[in-house]
């Protein structure tokens, strides 16, 4: 689903942000990706979902060359920023409604699936306020049923938990299985380590720019810990 | 005093961007950086060339010297008044680090009193553009007394005082009656527009009144005067009471002094009043129509233009005003064609039709700070499968709609109107003019805010009436008109407003293809 080759960003003339790295994420996977502040985590989102431009490698998406093709990968994934700004001077009926009409999804799926989702966030009732009144969870909430009423084929997540309620972050881990079982695939960054570990089924460790672990969670853990496997390879 | 100057420096970094030019990494952003301080500089530059020639015309004509000191005061305390009522709720008490702010160790007095010097600035600045070259003229011609400079330069630095004490007032408190309605947005940017619409008019006026004041003047400094009375204290104390000079400026003093005690006192109930949002009670999913990606796209500039009331403010003004024009100059046709026919210029009436109409619809395009706009929400735009021409073409169409029907409208009616005054070529050149200098600066602001981008904003004040890009049309708005009619008005051909119409014309589709063609390298460096 998703295939990066030896990519790598600088900003400016800086060190790289991400140095030539290289992963794989199939459809059905959660894939985790984990690394300390500065590593490069946001920025390998950020080149992925097309936001940033990236100065070499290869990103593929369901086998689309986001170079060549970015409308094409980006109708069929969603990205959702660690802090979501969304637009504040639209209600969150109206911004759901705006990415439902961008994606051509009809009026009764879209009705549907905004009814599902918002139902399971427990934000149903505010959906006819202003963006702009939300609070930081309530904003992520929106963020996240704007990316699923699209069943993206893929869903890149960063920092997906921080600022939820333990009861959205719950939510969230059940939806996220139940997309990867309709054949999607997630990429998520997270510092939350107990959660990657019982959330994903592959892990990815990055480190300054480089990545110095990937693969299934049980091959790359071997009989350690997550947070023993990331202090022992990120301390090094 | 050391947080004082670190708060007050703060606000101003965020205004003339000092930081991003001495520490950016990044050569586009401090360029921009640049660019919008040299924009200001040229307003202030042209306010000063202003202000300085009509002193001059008036005082060698032998008129009271209190007046040009009146006239130009009057006219840099309303443009102070409509500037601190457009941003003063946002700068005084709901601006972004407000949180930030009151979590810091600092008494929220100093907080209040750093906030208001810091909008207080840059109106002083404005001012000072407006009476320094005042001062100088008047020093040139008249030889003041000796202590005309500091009694000027004291009274000058508390001119905007005033103004800016009641307008940031005046806008608090609509904001706050109106916070908790569902209209505020609406309610509160149609005042503001009702007062933006009469100091443009008394802007438009203000040439008219220097020859006033040179034919009588003692009628016209009484009109000046009722207008803004402590302009006329202002300007008889610098000019020959230096007593009441010092009286005006206690008095600004103690009001100021007054007004941040009060703000003090009401600064968080004040900030959580404004803050409150409306939120609906039993909601409840309404019908989800669906539409296409351009009217969606549109429907969202649409929403964020009418979200903004200080972009609603400082754009709409010029569409208002060219249905203003349109309608009342076809009313007043009658009384408005034995002035016109007294003028010896060949077609003068397309000229002065053609001329206003550029005037208000390029002034202020809502696309020269569409892009800005997004703000830190750029990656919606950018993550979504919208092609970046659809995305520019619905910032396009928003400022075409907002202008363009008031434009056709205020076509008819003059031409229709003034048809006595003109023949087929003129209409056809106020026609074709008008629409060619309404697209053109509606396809060349997107250009320049493309190229002048800023979205590490935190108010949408900081955008709409500061940026660089909003500042470099409002000075591309003013060339325009004059570009348009001056050839006309010169040589006294007809047919050359056509001929410019169709240079316009060509310019604006050789900006547009080459928008249209940088469309995803534009987005894509944002």
């Amino acid at each position: 689903m998703l295939e990066i080759r030896n990519l790598v960003k600088s900003y400016g003339s800086g060190p790289r942000a991400v140095d030539g790295l290289s992963l794989s994420v199939e459809a059905g996977d959660i894939y985790g990706f984990i690394g300390h502040n500065g590593a490069g985590k946001t920025t390998t989102l950020k080149c992925i979902s097309g936001i940033l431009p990236f100065d070499e490698g290869e990103i593929f998406v369901d086998g689309i060359d986001i170079r060549k093709d970015p409308m094409a990968a980006k109708r069929i994934m969603r990205y959702i920023p660690d802090n979501p700004d969304l637009y504040t001077f639209l209600t969150g009926e109206g911004y759901l409604n705006f990415l439902c009409d961008i994606y051509g999804i009809d009026e009764e799926t879209r009705r549907e699936r905004i009814q599902k989702y918002a139902a399971a966030f427990e934000i149903e009732s505010k959906l006819g306020d202003l963006v702009g009144s939300y609070s930081h969870g309530m904003c992520q909430k929106l963020a996240l049923i704007g990316a699923l009423v699209q069943q993206p084929k893929l869903l890149m997540l960063d920092e997906p938990f921080v600022g939820l309620d333990p009861k959205a972050s719950h939510t969230l881990k059940g939806i996220m299985h139940e997309l990867v079982e309709s054949g999607s695939a997630i990429f998520f960054s997270t510092h939350v380590l107990e959660v990657a570990e019982k959330l994903c089924n592959k892990i990815a460790i990055i480190k300054n720019g480089k990545l110095i672990a990937a693969g299934l969670m049980d091959e790359v853990r071997g009989d350690q810990s997550l947070e023993e496997l990331f202090l022992e390879l990120t301390d090094k | 005093m050391k947080a004082f100057r670190t708060l007050v420096k703060l606000y101003l970094d965020s205004i003339f961007r000092v930081s991003v030019m001495r520490h950016s990494k990044d050569s586009r952003e401090r360029k921009n950086a640049v660019m919008g301080v040299v924009a200001i500089g040229l307003i202030v530059v042209t306010y000063g060339g202003m202000s300085g020639t009509t002193s001059y015309q008036m005082l060698k004509a032998g008129v009271d010297p209190t007046a040009p000191f009146l006239m130009i005061a009057t006219m840099a305390s309303l443009f102070a008044l409509a500037m601190a009522f457009a941003q003063g709720g946002a700068t005084l008490s709901s601006f972004a680090d407000f949180d930030t702010l009151m979590g810091m160790p600092i008494p929220i007095s100093l907080i209040v009193l750093a906030r208001f010097f810091a909008l207080y600035s840059v109106e002083a600045l404005y001012c000072a553009a407006y009476l320094l070259p005042c001062g100088v003229v008047y020093t040139i011609v008249c030889s003041p007394a000796w202590w005309f400079w500091p009694v000027f330069l004291v009274a000058l630095l508390l001119l905007p005082v005033v103004p800016v004490v009641v307008g940031s007032g005046a806008d608090l408190l609509l904001s706050a009656a109106f916070a908790k309605s569902k209209y505020k947005k609406g309610v509160t940017s149609a005042i503001k527009m009702i007062l933006l619409l009469g100091f443009v008019v008394f802007a438009y006026l203000f040439p008219q009144f220097s020859s006033r004041f040179i034919a009588a003047p003692e009628k016209a400094v009484s009109a000046v005067s009722r207008i803004y009375p402590p302009a006329r204290w202002f300007a008889k104390g610098v000019t020959g009471d230096p007593l009441l000079a010092l009286l005006f400026s206690v008095g600004s003093a103690l009001l100021c002094a007054l007004f941040v005690l009060i703000l003090d006192r009401t600064f968080l109930w004040l900030h959580d009043r404004l803050t409150a949002g409306y939120h609906v009670k039993n909601y409840r999913l309404g019908a989800l129509r669906r539409s296409g990606t351009l009217k969606a796209l549109f429907r969202i500039e649409r929403k964020r233009f009418f979200g903004s009331t200080a972009w609603v403010v400082n754009t709409i003004i010029g569409s208002v005003l060219i249905a203003v024009i349109g309608v009342a100059g076809a009313a007043l046709s009658e009384k408005v064609i034995p002035f016109l026919q007294a003028v010896p210029v060949t077609g003068i009436a397309p000229i002065v039709i053609t001329g206003m109409l550029i005037f208000c619809a390029t002034i202020s395009p809502t696309t020269s700070c569409a892009i800005s706009m997004e703000g830190k929400q750029i990656w919606i735009a950018k993550t979504l499968p919208i092609s970046a021409k659809k995305w520019l073409s619905a910032k396009l169409l928003m400022n075409l709609v907002l202008v363009g029907p008031s434009l056709l409208l205020a076509i008819t009616l003059l031409s229709i109107a003034y048809r006595s005054m003109m023949n087929a070529v003129d209409v056809l050149g106020v026609v074709t003019m008008s629409i060619a200098a309404m697209l053109f600066s509606t396809v060349f602001g997107l250009y320049v805010n493309a190229k002048m981008p800023r979205l590490d904003w935190r108010s949408d004040t900081e955008v709409v009436k500061q940026s660089g890009a909003v500042l470099v049309m409002v000075l591309i708005g003013m060339g325009l008109a004059a570009i348009s009619v001056l050839p006309a008005l010169i040589f006294g051909l007809r047919w050359l407003t056509s001929a410019i119409a169709a240079a316009v014309f060509c310019l604006t589709a050789a900006v547009y293809a080459a928008l249209m063609k940088n469309a995803e390298q534009i987005r894509g460096n944002l």
